[in-house]
């Protein structure tokens, strides 16, 4: 009864040398591990709009709304739905998604829990339809390389982009004939021009 | 003359939402009757609608203690129906991630049991201890909870070189403080007094209810799916079931606290076992079909099954977790022993009511109740309640 005790007293001693075992957090900084996911962060420059990103959220914490008069996508996070589980980051395949090693989230109001940006976004001349956002276009064409140049809607985005072309000119009433090709057209209304010369109109 | 005591639906002693009425006579327990229903959260509605690498995330929240033995079963279930193998190396990490949460959920439990039985020292000797644990998995995953290491295929993270010395440093530490906390827990007469022979849950009945993990395991049946349904890196490393005989609270703290030694040894045979490589494999497609995926979860045998039809979400998710099981055999487990005792009785299967709460029953499914709609029906009871209690209307009148 009385050695077995001992055991246990030994570690009281040792907990009265060593003091209190908590952390003196909000007086002293307790930084988290290097891997930490926090809060998180934008890298506008890098982020080209895809929305893969939205795609993958399992908590709806992400939201992409493509506004047809502005011509912008913005891309939301919502901080107080964010589960922390790093799927977007994984997912983007810029690095344009950072979870920070931040973890104090508590604040008196509600201001910059939600934070956004905007991505400029290319509309079909034909339809009204949302091709993609600029950005996406341009990353494609760098990735196709040469072959950028054989899709119209692709040249004209790079050419404006190079400085060759200052903007893309505004032409009058549109007819889906093959001479009018030259134009920023979604896919499906770029079948249907091309295939029009075929099947008539 | 028999006497109905109600426990809940907020539990004096956890803080989770359910209902035991507890018929007794005098100071003895002669009946229990279990009501449990108040958290559900509609999950396996939610997993219809998710994508297959959502559901992880998803099935990680049901429980917030085992929060790797959920998605461990779900993707078990994905694999099985896919006919998915894993690489090597992400066997082993997630067995570590397992054994890892075994520990802290062992750990949470005795120190629990420690306060419910008015050992505070106990309590947070085993919860100062548990921290380190706590911080491993920040190192590793990210997070000291919810850690989003599982993944269809392998695992997200690896473990880094640097981290692993870091894992064998903590289990040199743990491994010298369980076996003093053991000897400590085994040497007390008080615990000895108090947990000894006190909700003893006999063979034939922990057969008869099909408990599971160690509430099973201390009742002399020697059931453990890692052993019996070998998955992940469990068949690669050697370790032991620990099965006690009584079936009383004493053999289930043995069993929880042996076990803890086992998980540190699984835990160093892996790291000793792991290799360089490949820690996912590519999922091409889920093809149309069913699986199953289980897991020994720290309270038991965690059940998954999912049905697919070749979409990208599922038909069909449902889940069964251990307490479903474990939480009924206290109607045998509580009967003949005094109130005070009932109390640890009811604790000692390590329940989790969000876990086990999968279908709520609605009576007049139809009818949509608002804000005031409730407030109405409250003042209806009240004023029932007052007829059938006039005199003391009277007496509460007077007083004001």
């Amino acid at each position: 009864m009385k050695k077995p005790k001992l055991r246990e007293l030994g570690e009281a001693i040792r907990a009265l040398i060593g003091g209190p075992y908590t952390t003196k957090f909000p007086f002293a900084p307790s930084p988290a591990a290097k891997r930490f996911r926090g809060i998180m962060v934008f890298h506008e420059e890098k982020c080209i709009g895809c929305g893969a990103c939205v795609e993958v959220c399992p908590a709806n914490a992400r939201e992409l709304i493509d506004d047809l008069e502005k011509k912008t996508r913005k891309l939301t996070h919502i901080q107080e739905r964010c589960i922390y589980c790093g799927q977007c980051e994984t997912y983007c395949k810029w690095e344009a998604l950072e979870h920070t090693q931040e973890y104090d989230l508590a604040q008196l109001t509600k201001e910059g829990y939600t934070n956004y940006i905007e991505k400029e976004l290319v509309t079909c001349e034909l339809c009204g339809e949302v091709i993609t956002t600029k950005d996406q276009l341009l990353w494609i064409a760098k990735k196709v390389g040469e072959l950028a140049y054989s899709n119209p809607t692709l040249t004209l985005i790079l050419t404006q982009e190079l400085g060759i072309t200052e903007k893309i000119p505004e032409r009058g009433e549109f007819v889906p004939y093959r001479s009018g090709h030259l134009r920023l057209l979604c896919p499906k209304c770029r079948r249907s021009v091309y295939l029009n010369e075929i099947w008539g109109y | 003359m028999k006497t109905i005591i109600p426990v809940g639906p907020y539990h004096p002693l956890q803080a989770e939402p359910e209902f035991f009425k507890l018929e007794v006579e005098g100071e003895k327990v002669t009946g229990l009757e279990i009501n449990i229903g108040y958290n559900h959260r509609g999950h396996e509605y939610l997993a219809q609608r998710k994508t297959y690498e959502q559901i992880i995330f998803l099935v990680e929240r049901i429980c917030g203690i085992c929060s790797c033995s959920h998605p461990f079963a779900s993707v078990n279930a994905v694999e099985n129906l896919a006919g998915i193998e894993i690489p090597e190396r992400a066997k082993y990490i997630r067995t570590i991630i397992g054994e890892l949460e075994r520990l802290h959920s062992h750990f949470l439990w005795v120190g629990l049991a420690g306060h419910f039985m008015g050992y505070n020292t106990l309590w947070m000797w085993f919860w100062r201890y548990r921290e380190p644990i706590l911080e491993l998995f920040e190192l590793i995953t990210g997070n000291r909870n919810h850690y989003a290491m599982m993944k269809i295929g392998g695992v997200s993270k690896d473990i880094e070189d640097e981290d692993i010395s870091s894992i064998q440093k903590t289990m040199n530490e743990l491994e010298a403080k369980t076996v003093m906390f053991i000897k400590a827990i085994l040497d007390d007469p008080v615990i000895a007094a108090r947990l000894g022979g006190v909700g003893i849950l006999t063979k034939e009945d922990a057969i008869k209810y099909g408990v599971l993990g160690p509430t099973a395991r201390g009742s002399g049946v020697a059931i453990d799916v890692r052993k019996d349904d070998p998955y992940a890196a469990y068949d690669l490393v050697p370790w032991d079931i620990i099965v006690f005989e009584e079936g009383d609270l004493l053999a289930k703290a043995k069993v929880r606290l042996l076990e803890c030694l086992e998980s540190i040894k699984i835990i160093r045979g892996c790291l000793e076992q792991m290799r360089k490589g490949e820690i996912e494999t590519k999922v091409e497609d889920i093809p149309p079909g069913e699986g199953i995926g289980r897991h020994e979860a720290p309270r038991g045998e965690v059940f998954h099954y999912v049905r697919s039809d070749g979409s990208n979400m599922p038909l069909r998710y449902k889940v069964r977790a251990p307490s479903y099981m474990n939480v009924p055999s206290n109607e045998v487990a509580v009967k003949g022993y005094d109130i005070a005792d009932a109390i640890l009785v009811l604790a000692s299967v390590d329940p989790c009511y969000c876990c086990t709460e999968r279908m709520a029953t609605l009576y007049d499914g139809n009818k949509k109740l608002t804000g005031k709609d409730l407030l109405k029906l409250s003042w209806k009871k009240t004023e029932q309640l007052k007829k059938k209690f006039s005199h003391s209307e009277n007496k509460l009148a007077s007083l004001l």
